[in-house]
């Protein structure tokens, strides 16, 4: 004998208010089935994302990329410092920097060498990475690495070479660069 | 019913995805930016072929900066404006108060070390009078802002 529709619907009230009576068949039935399916809980993103943009368009407007900036070191002479003298057979060997003229070009002139009209500071690296004494990568160098150098920039010339200039003798292993007074 | 017809098939963005890129953009762009220093005003510096510029000690160290005057095209004319001193703001021609402030600066950090920050369209004459106060304060070891090689 199958229970009757009304016998269903007295049981399913029965359990819902959490009674079980007596009844010829009872029909158990969950009270989540009898609240329908269940919901996925979902996070509402929207306001964060918006957020989120506004931090991402302030810092692609605000970032710059710039290349990183570091540091050449220079030991000038202080007057009293203990800076090395210069050795009796040690004679300086000048670089002097004049601009063309009407520009911002410079031409370079090392003792002794010929000149370097187009301003190629690789050209002046060479030359003296070639006078650099070195006991096993250039024994025929006329210049000890401690020997001084001295830069001498004309007037008018600017920083970035006299920078280039200082960067050439550091990166020919020269260690006794100093600056002459400019004019 | 036809309300919950209409209920089941509304559309939603999974907006997860997204979130987790624009987390991944905010983070690099929050590592990579650089903010504005008061003791590193903008200037342009020397970029040297083959550059030897190396990231600088964490020593105690003054900054010296020495900004250029610009002609309305923004072009440096070679002439200093400013010094401008661990952020300390002096006349473009202050050689003393960059020596006093050296000196003093030395009394506490017998270490210390001076970088000079001057920008590549400077002529070497305005330069030279701040080399020249540093040296006056004692300190022999300046060095030389520039660019690393790209």
């Amino acid at each position: 004998m199958s229970p009757s529709r009304q016998d269903k619907q007295h049981a399913a009230h029965a359990a819902m208010s959490g009674k079980v009576e007596y009844t010829e068949t009872v029909h158990h039935e969950s009270s989540r089935k009898v609240r329908g399916p269940r919901k996925m809980a979902q996070l509402n993103l929207t306001s964060m994302l918006d957020v989120c943009f506004q931090l991402l368009i302030f810092f692609v407007l605000t970032a710059n990329f710039v290349a990183a900036e570091g540091i050449i070191a220079a030991n000038l002479p202080t007057g009293v410092s203990d800076a090395d003298p210069i050795k009796p057979n040690q004679e300086p060997l000048k670089i002097v920097l004049r601009a063309k003229a009407g520009t911002d070009d410079v031409i370079i002139w090392v003792e002794r060498q010929p000149y370097i009209h187009d301003g190629d500071f690789y050209k002046l690296y060479k030359i003296l990475e070639g006078l650099r004494w070195d006991p096993k990568e250039n024994p025929n160098g006329s210049i000890e690495p401690d020997n001084p150098i001295i830069i001498k920039p004309l007037t008018g010339i600017r920083w970035d070479h006299v920078v280039n200039a200082f960067n050439a003798c550091v990166r020919a292993k020269f260690e006794n660069v100093n600056f002459a007074e400019a004019g | 019913m036809a309300k919950k017809k209409h209920e089941a098939n509304k559309l939603e963005l999974n907006l997860t995805s997204m979130l987790d890129i624009v987390f991944q953009l905010i983070i690099f762009f929050i590592l990579v930016t650089n903010f504005a220093n008061a003791q590193l005003p903008k200037l342009e510096l020397p970029r040297p072929e083959g550059s030897k510029a190396k990231e600088p000690e964490k020593v105690r160290k003054v900054i010296v900066n020495i900004v250029p005057v610009r002609d309305p095209d923004n072009k440096p004319t070679g002439q200093t404006k400013l010094l401008v001193v661990d952020g300390i703001q002096l006349a473009a021609t202050d050689y003393p108060g960059v020596t006093d402030y050296l000196k003093k600066e030395l009394l506490e950090h017998p270490d210390l070390q001076v970088n000079l920050r001057a920008d590549k369209g400077l002529h070497f004459e305005a330069v030279q009078p701040v080399m020249r106060a540093v040296t006056q304060a004692k300190i022999a070891h300046i060095n030389l802002g520039a660019l690393e090689e790209e």
